[in-house]
């Protein structure tokens, strides 16, 4: 089978009924709501600079998903035109999508993160389906409609980073590239910290907002390319992830991770806005590049070489981002790491040298 | 392949390249898999993607380097097999030189032979599903037929 080709036995809807599957989930999505008022969440958001309206059904996914875009809520309504984000649970609404959800795929079909992602012929359409959801993105209305088996069965990803992968495909056509990267900022500006899992991006985060930085995101934020050149990041989550033996060396945030009984990838999760709300900031221009090294005697400051930054960009965005980013993604990149300088940041073992070097590298 | 072309040209429609600081780093937009190469590499690369000239290629990056042809030539051919196995140049009928003026070294220093570092997704090594898909897969139409 080629990339983009339908699978054997999978029933595929003509691009002609994209649209029609689409309303499907709507009317589905409405009757959740009028079924179910008392369930109905709404929140407005500012993703990246855009409004964003995002509705759920259900208590228990309402409370989950909310929480990692917490910092981004913002009061009243917008004054454009919102994407919308419209999601239900299932379980507590007893939709009948989800039994129907291999029938949902589109025309062009690939395997990506243990699921499923179909496209439209045209592109406006994209839809994701894994085990317990299935997600269509409408690029066109900007609209975006999914439907959860049970807010209660979620994995650490759908808690911490909900919806990235279709996410990512809203941020490209908004001029914005999902990074594979941490970002803090200092009042001097933001400092991307790119890399692959394993690189130290989540410690380094997360030690620099307990030292007195801000806080962007440990894993995923946005980049996007401002007149004149320049370049912003851009907060997407306000969630970081590490594992046990990681988190046991912040002794103060321990106690306020949350440890919830997630089924896939067991991870505690730490939503900074709620510990650090000070220290929470949605967009910032970016002022350096810093590139992580563990394992270290004790932690130093080096200047990096651009290479060095657009090989660390390689390996971790365009290596693993998915949808995989294009020649423009590249592009950018290599933009950046002309415009900005790069540093390595070589890792000692005292988290507390961490904060400090950092603050350096922004007021060089 | 056991006959080299005399003329290639990079895989313009599956790979995305940067030169910087002398380093070539290699995007094959199919699968994300991404090389790298430096100094020599990196300068080879550049020849390639200008005029393609394999011959020509080994007598610059000669005279640059100041070291005997014969040994250049075959660090550039053992390189093009490299690269044609990765897909990343393919067979091309002799041009001009692209636009952009004169090819210059990415930087020169000692001579060592050109090395392509691979660097490889293992989850798409060993998944036998298709690669994940790229943006570029999903190009979004507009009314004006203008891909976005």
């Amino acid at each position: 089978m080629s990339p983009g080709e339908p699978a054997a036995g999978v029933s595929v809807v003509p691009s002609a009924a994209a649209p029609a599957r689409a309303d499907a989930m709507r009317r589905a999505f409405r009757e959740a709501t009028q079924a179910h008022p008392g369930a109905l969440s709404v929140e407005e958001y500012v993703f990246a600079g855009r409004p964003v309206r995002l509705r759920i059904v259900g208590r228990r996914l309402a409370e989950r998903t909310h929480r990692a875009f917490a910092h981004l809520r913002r009061d009243g309504a917008p004054a454009a035109r919102p994407f919308y984000i419209d999601v239900w649970d299932e379980s507590e609404t007893g939709g009948q999508v989800l039994p129907q959800a291999a029938a949902m795929e589109l025309d062009r079909r690939w395997v990506a993160c243990d699921g499923t992602l179909t496209a439209s012929p045209d592109g406006r359409y994209v839809s994701f389906r894994y085990e317990e959801s299935v997600t269509l993105l409408d690029r066109q209305e900007q609209s975006m409609i999914s439907c959860r088996r049970s807010g209660s069965h979620l994995s650490t990803g759908d808690c911490s980073k909900p919806y990235v992968l279709m996410l990512s495909i809203w941020y490209h056509d908004r001029g914005v590239q999902l990074l594979h990267a941490g970002l803090v900022a200092h009042e001097r500006g933001g400092l991307l910290l790119p890399g692959a899992s394993g690189t130290g991006k989540s410690t380094a985060a997360l030690a620099a907002v307990t030292q007195g930085l801000d806080f962007l995101g440990d894993d995923f934020v946005g980049l996007e390319r401002v007149d004149g050149g320049a370049f912003r990041g851009h907060s997407i989550f306000n969630t970081v992830c590490l594992t046990r033996p990681t988190l046991a060396r912040f002794a103060e945030i321990r106690p306020h991770a949350v440890e919830d009984s997630f089924e896939v990838e067991d991870k505690p999760i730490v939503y900074v806005s709620e510990l650090y709300p000070a220290r929470i900031r949605d967009t910032v221009p970016i002022r350096a590049v810093v590139l992580l090294s563990k394992g270290h005697a004790r932690t130093e400051i080096t200047p990096a070489r651009r290479a060095d930054a657009l090989r660390a960009f390689a390996a971790s965005t365009l290596h693993t981002v998915v949808p995989r980013p294009g020649r423009e993604a590249l592009d950018r990149l290599a933009a950046l790491v002309e415009r900005v300088p790069a540093y390595w940041l070589r890792l000692g073992p005292r988290l507390e040298d961490i904060g400090p070097s950092l603050s350096a590298i922004a007021s060089t | 392949m056991d006959q080299l072309p005399g003329t290639l040209d990079v895989n313009r429609d599956d790979v995305a390249a940067k030169i910087i600081d002398g380093e070539a780093i290699i995007i094959r937009l199919s699968d994300g898999t991404y090389y790298s190469m430096d100094h020599v590499g990196a300068s080879v690369w550049s020849l390639l993607e200008a005029h393609g000239d394999r011959a020509a290629t080994g007598r610059t990056i000669a005279a640059w380097y100041r070291v005997p042809p014969e040994r250049v030539q075959e660090d550039v051919d053992a390189l093009v097999r490299e690269l044609f196995a990765e897909g990343l140049v393919v067979a091309a009928p002799a041009r001009a030189v692209s636009g952009g003026g004169p090819v210059t070294p990415s930087h020169v220093g000692p001579y060592a032979s050109p090395r392509l570092n691979i660097h490889r997704d293992m989850g798409n090594l060993l998944a036998l599903d298709p690669p994940t898909p790229g943006i570029d897969d999903l190009l979004l139409k507009t009314d004006t037929d203008e891909p976005r």
